[in-house]
């Protein structure tokens, strides 16, 4: 609840005594779309915020950042381990890691061994061992007293956060039911396009196709369920105050089949069992010409909420408060308790709704049902890059998932011997 | 059923007829049997379902004499009556004659002009519409299979049908044999009674391994062949949803007393393109047909999918799952419903507020809808499930068309203003080449 406190109380207070220096020295891990949009929000959200130095793994994605806030030759850096030189730069007191959610885990690991604080976008990581590292690094930057938070902005939105308090505090009886979605249309059409061209000529490696591709590349972006619908299953699991328990998953690619759009799923119908057998029914899609639906719901004994501002039901409620901007007011909420010496951690929480997803991706791509505790102590499926890897490598992309033929790394399939 | 639930409010006449036919457990008392004594039963359909429901109307009520066989398939209305004329235990009771054996896309026609009292359907599902609607004009009671269309106009003809048999007081039971077992007819009292609250949500699911492909046969037309492997194409069977997944659904129906008001579903083909158990047939098929060509062979291996994930929205708001296809992995056929007080299996049991849990006698459904057919014309109420089937086969039709077009609309739009229509017309109909569709994108423009 320390996020909401401050999100409600909405102005970014500098206040009087800062932790440790009052300026907050930003170094922004990639400088795609999402990293600038995030450098630009966390200088919005709060005085004494600088942007001192980038990485990324091209130099060609740097420019924007680099001359937006006259970032130095010297504090740029690119290559697949740029991360790292940025990392080592002693005045640097806060981290954005935006690079594609395959790579985050390490960069994270990283940064507190390195002592950084971390705003980390979602989703964190594209497999259990990812998730195992960020488990681990999160309570290792608790123990270093640093603070993690993390792009699921709905946690900062007051709409949000003021109807989650009311569930919690029983507003819809206990809950029995509940639904989310993103629902919608194509993504990255012409990007696709030019990768795939830039790659079937040679201009690109595997690798760097990938990479390029990230959106669409499995081991990198987490297939769309991790990269997008994330958000809302991280809503449901805020709803419940805990994770499900199992999990059974049905997805295919259907109409996004070309080759530019690398080995993801354009849709995706997960049931997420929570503790005490509540069902819950998720559904993500990203095809054109298809009705959209971005939203939570969640239905309890005594009435049913939108999580988002509305109750309906014994207790009925709307939020009438203001409105800011969550993507500006998570970083808000992070320096502030940075400077306050409270530090915000929110690298579990993260890490558990990216497990969620990853587990309804692995669902969906085998057809079995399993537990969460199995697939956290038993599937040995791992994304990380190797760290040797270089852009120039030769590294062909897995083909997308075909149930039936698809193994997921650590199940066993029943053995049929003995009915014999 | 125990006095206290005499006076719950159940909606649904026929589920409390039902219900006590099927506790009475016995037809010996039956009053007011017909003149003649005997009941003349007509089978449309002589593949395994036919061949199976004839067995259990045989088996229902032994003034039961079978009269006349009809199938596409001249070779299975033969094998058909030899087999019936083989077994002992239906001695006496097979009387088909030869000019009572029906064949040819035409056959229901023919059938309905025997002197049958009952004609039993099962056929593939999509010619169900104009079957019974030419069984009802001639005088027919009917029992069918599930589903009992494979298009929005087939589920309209089934609802005229039935309308009409209303009129004649003709009875249609249809085979969601899970509203004809004791246990779901008392539990479903229940929970109309409010046992467990107001309904705020619910899950149905019929995930299963896979389902056969008929192969290539000497001597049928392509159209004759595809009608064969009926199941593989979504304008025969409706896909598997509407064909099989419906029991499930038609139960949560049942939990609403009535159908959902929208739709939402994802879904797609994933695995039953890859398959080669599939697709080595399907190749030969091709070969056959097209002068040992193998162009174009995909379109033998059928365009339903193999998985669909929708949401039913009821009118009360509560949104309920329904998972549903084909493939390897985990396998599940079962509904669970959720309510304010408590929730439920959906077949013998309540847990929360009000938990119970069912005692009495069981039965087998598939048995005990014949009886309860039987019984029902035989004490002039005739019992009339047509709307109600055709409601919980345009669900699942809904659903399915919500997955292949991607697109969320509501009930009221499907059942007034959607010109789906897949199955040609009567005439149309004929030996020759069959007629394919291109496997939906999931953006399918919505008719």
């Amino acid at each position: 609840m320390a996020a909401g406190t401050l999100a409600l109380t909405g102005a970014a207070v500098p206040l009087a005594e800062a932790r440790g220096s009052g300026t907050m020295r930003v170094g922004v891990v990639g400088c795609g779309g999402r990293g600038s949009g995030a450098a630009s929000d966390c200088v919005k959200s709060s005085k004494g915020v600088e942007i001192v130095a980038l990485a990324d793994a091209f130099g060609d994605r740097l420019g924007g950042l680099k001359r937006r806030y006259n970032v130095p030759d010297n504090r740029c850096f690119t290559g697949l381990d740029a991360y790292k030189q940025l990392m080592a730069l002693d005045d640097i007191n806060l981290v954005i890691i935006a690079t594609p959610p395959g790579f985050k885990a390490p960069q994270f690991a990283e940064a507190v061994e390195r002592g950084k604080n971390v705003f980390i976008e979602k989703p964190v990581a594209t497999c259990p061992a990812g998730i195992k590292m960020m488990f681990e690094a999160s309570q290792k930057a608790t123990q270093k007293g640093l603070a993690v938070v993390a792009g699921t902005q709905r946690r900062h939105e007051p709409k949000y956060v003021e109807t989650m308090k009311r569930i919690h505090d029983g507003a819809i009886g206990d809950i029995v039911s509940a639904q989310c979605y993103w629902n919608m249309g194509a993504l990255w059409v012409d990007a696709a396009k030019t990768n795939w061209d830039n790659y079937k000529s040679g201009k690109y490696s595997d690798v760097e196709w990938q990479i390029r591709n990230w959106l669409f590349t499995g081991w990198l972006s987490g297939d769309h369920i991790v990269e997008q619908h994330v958000h809302n299953i991280d809503v449901i699991n805020w709803a419940f105050g805990t994770i499900p328990e199992q999990v059974h998953g049905l997805g295919g690619r259907q109409d996004r089949t070309g080759p530019q759009y690398g080995n993801i799923y354009d849709h995706f119908g997960v049931e997420f069992f929570y503790p005490g057998d509540v069902r819950t029914i998720s559904t993500c899609r990203q095809i054109d010409k298809t009705s959209g639906n971005v939203s939570e719901r969640v239905a309890g004994t005594k009435g049913v909420s939108d999580c988002a501002g509305t109750i309906k039901g014994e207790n009925s409620w709307s939020y009438e408060g203001p409105n800011p901007n969550p993507y500006v007011v998570e970083h808000t909420d992070l320096i502030n308790s940075i400077r306050s010496g409270n530090p915000l951690n929110e690298g579990r929480q993260v890490a558990e709704s990216t497990l969620c997803a990853i587990m309804g991706r692995e669902s969906a791509y085998s057809r079995q049902q399993f537990k969460t505790s199995w697939f956290l102590s038993r599937c040995t499926l791992n994304n990380l890059p190797p760290d040797d890897m270089k852009l120039s490598d030769s590294r062909p992309l897995e083909p997308f998932a075909i149930p039936g033929k698809y193994q997921m790394p650590g199940w066993a399939q029943p053995s049929r011997r003995r009915r014999g | 059923m125990t006095p206290s639930d005499k006076n719950k409010g159940i909606s649904k006449t026929s589920a409390t007829a039902i219900g006590a036919a099927a506790l009475a457990g016995s037809i010996s008392h039956v009053v007011h049997a017909r003149a003649s004594g005997k009941i003349k039963v007509g089978l449309l359909g002589c593949g395994g379902r036919g061949n199976g429901a004839v067995r259990q109307n045989l088996n229902a009520d032994p003034a039961v004499e079978v009269i006349a066989l009809a199938d596409l398939f001249e070779s299975q209305v033969r094998r058909t009556r030899d087999r019936l004329n083989g077994e002992d235990k239906y001695k006496g009771r097979i009387k088909i004659n030869d000019d009572h054996l029906f064949s040819g896309f035409d056959c229901h026609e023919k059938l309905a002009q025997c002197e049958a009292d009952i004609l039993l359907m099962a056929t593939a599902p999509a010619f169900r519409g104009r079957q019974m609607m030419a069984a009802i004009k001639a005088g027919k009671h009917i029992f069918t299979e599930k589903p009992v269309a494979t298009d929005v106009a087939g589920c309209r003809e089934v609802m005229a049908a039935s309308a009409l048999a209303k009129e004649k007081g003709l009875a249609i039971v249809c085979g969601t044999q899970r509203r004809h077992e004791p246990n779901r007819v008392e539990l479903m009292n229940r929970i109309h009674g409010g046992q467990i609250g107001e309904l705020v949500g619910g899950q149905c699911y019929w995930y299963g391994g896979g389902i056969w492909y008929r192969g290539y046969r000497e001597g049928m037309s392509e159209l004759e062949w595809q009608c064969h492997n009926w199941y593989h194409f979504n304008w025969l069977s409706g896909d598997q949803i509407c064909e099989q997944h419906i029991h499930n659904i038609d139960v949560m129906n049942w939990c609403f007393d009535g159908p959902p008001v929208k739709f939402m579903s994802v879904g797609g083909r994933a695995w039953r393109s890859y398959n080669e158990k599939q697709i080595v047939p399907a190749k030969e098929v091709c070969r056959k047909y097209n002068s040992g060509s193998e162009d174009n062979w995909e379109k033998y291996n059928g365009d339903i999918w193999d998985h669909i994930y929708a949401e039913f929205e009821y009118a009360n708001g509560a949104r309920c799952l329904s998972f549903s296809g084909h493939s390897p992995g985990k396998g599940r056929g079962d509904e669970k419903i959720v309510g304010t007080k408590g929730t439920s299996n959906c077949n013998d049991r309540i847990e929360g507020e009000n938990a119970w849990k069912y005692d009495g006698a069981r039965v087998n459904g598939m048995d005990q809808e014949h009886i309860d057919l039987i019984q029902s014309i035989r004490s002039g109420k005739p019992l009339n499930e047509g709307q109600r089937i055709a409601e919980s086969t345009l669900t699942a039709i809904g659903a399915r068309t919500a997955a292949f077009t991607g697109r969320t609309f509501s009930w009221k739009w499907l059942y007034n203003s959607s010109k789906q229509k897949l199955v040609p017309e009567q005439a149309d109909l004929r030996a020759g080449r069959g007629i394919f569709h291109p496997i939906a994108t999931g953006r399918d423009q919505l008719v």
